[in-house]
């Protein structure tokens, strides 16, 4: 098997849980979202996502970003924490 | 696959069947879009190209109820001469995308009894037994495609079908 034939696999397995658990259809019976895959001619995102019903008069979307992987990854419970050191005096410190 | 029912169901349907799909390891899942061949996908078995010989087609129906034993399906595209050619098997595979729930069908299918192996035809039949089928189930099917490739390549060297 060529070796981008796996790697397409893993991304577009990626993709589609996040496009079945959007199209989820709960308790309503229909979805909450209607997401559409891009493609690869978009380079940053891979989903644009509507969310359906919405009561306002422009239909509000957001643009999705899937990373997909099958080496595991490390969990980290505080993001802003563990990626910003902490100042050594803040004006805002009582 | 089938169209009159509402737009997600067929959409979380073929995502669903994606999935269902590449739990199995170590086989490759290429989309078919745009040709007209009659199948979704190509499971890709073996080392090698797409182009090879040695996989197998999927055609996807999704639905929002579970099927009672027997499944309406189009046998479109498939009955051309590409397929009467080239010796793959196919199989559909019915997604509830209700409940996640999968069932799964032979259109063409490998029969290993015997000393040659051949693929039994069920493309004359409008309507598909189809039984509920999880990871494990699949998982005997995709063996038995990869037993169907190597007694094929054992008696022809090739893969092809020149019976």
């Amino acid at each position: 098997m060529a070796d981008n034939d796996l790697t397409e696999t893993i991304g577009r397995r990626g993709q589609s849980i996040v496009e079945a658990r959007l199209l989820d259809l709960g308790t309503k019976g229909r979805p909450l979202f209607r997401p559409v895959l891009l493609g690869d001619k978009w380079p940053a995102t891979d989903l644009y996502v509507e969310l359906l019903d919405s009561a306002l008069s422009v239909t509000p979307f957001f643009f999705l970003q899937v990373k997909s992987t099958n080496r595991g990854y490390n969990e980290v419970k505080d993001f802003w924490t563990a990626n910003h050191a902490k100042p050594k005096s803040s004006h805002f410190e009582v | 696959m089938a169209t009159q029912q509402p737009w997600y169901v067929e959409q979380r349907g073929r995502s669903l069947a994606y999935i269902f799909l590449t739990n199995e390891p170590g086989i490759a899942v290429v989309e078919e879009r745009g040709l007209d061949f009659g199948i979704d996908y190509k499971l890709v078995l073996v080392p090698g190209d797409p182009g090879d010989n040695e996989w197998v087609g999927v055609r996807v129906k999704a639905t929002d109820r579970d099927p009672k034993g027997m499944v309406a399906w189009d046998p479109r595209g498939l009955s051309k001469p590409y397929f009467e050619k080239i010796a793959v098997p196919i199989f559909l595979l019915v997604l509830n995308a209700r409940d996640e729930r999968c069932f799964f069908a032979w259109i063409k299918e490998p029969v290993l009894s015997g000393e040659q192996p051949r693929l039994r035809n069920h493309t004359e039949s409008q309507e598909l037994p189809v039984t509920l089928i999880d990871r494990d189930g699949f998982h005997q099917q995709v063996a038995r495609c990869h037993e169907f490739f190597e007694r094929q390549k054992a008696r022809t060297g090739n893969g092809w079908n020149h019976s």
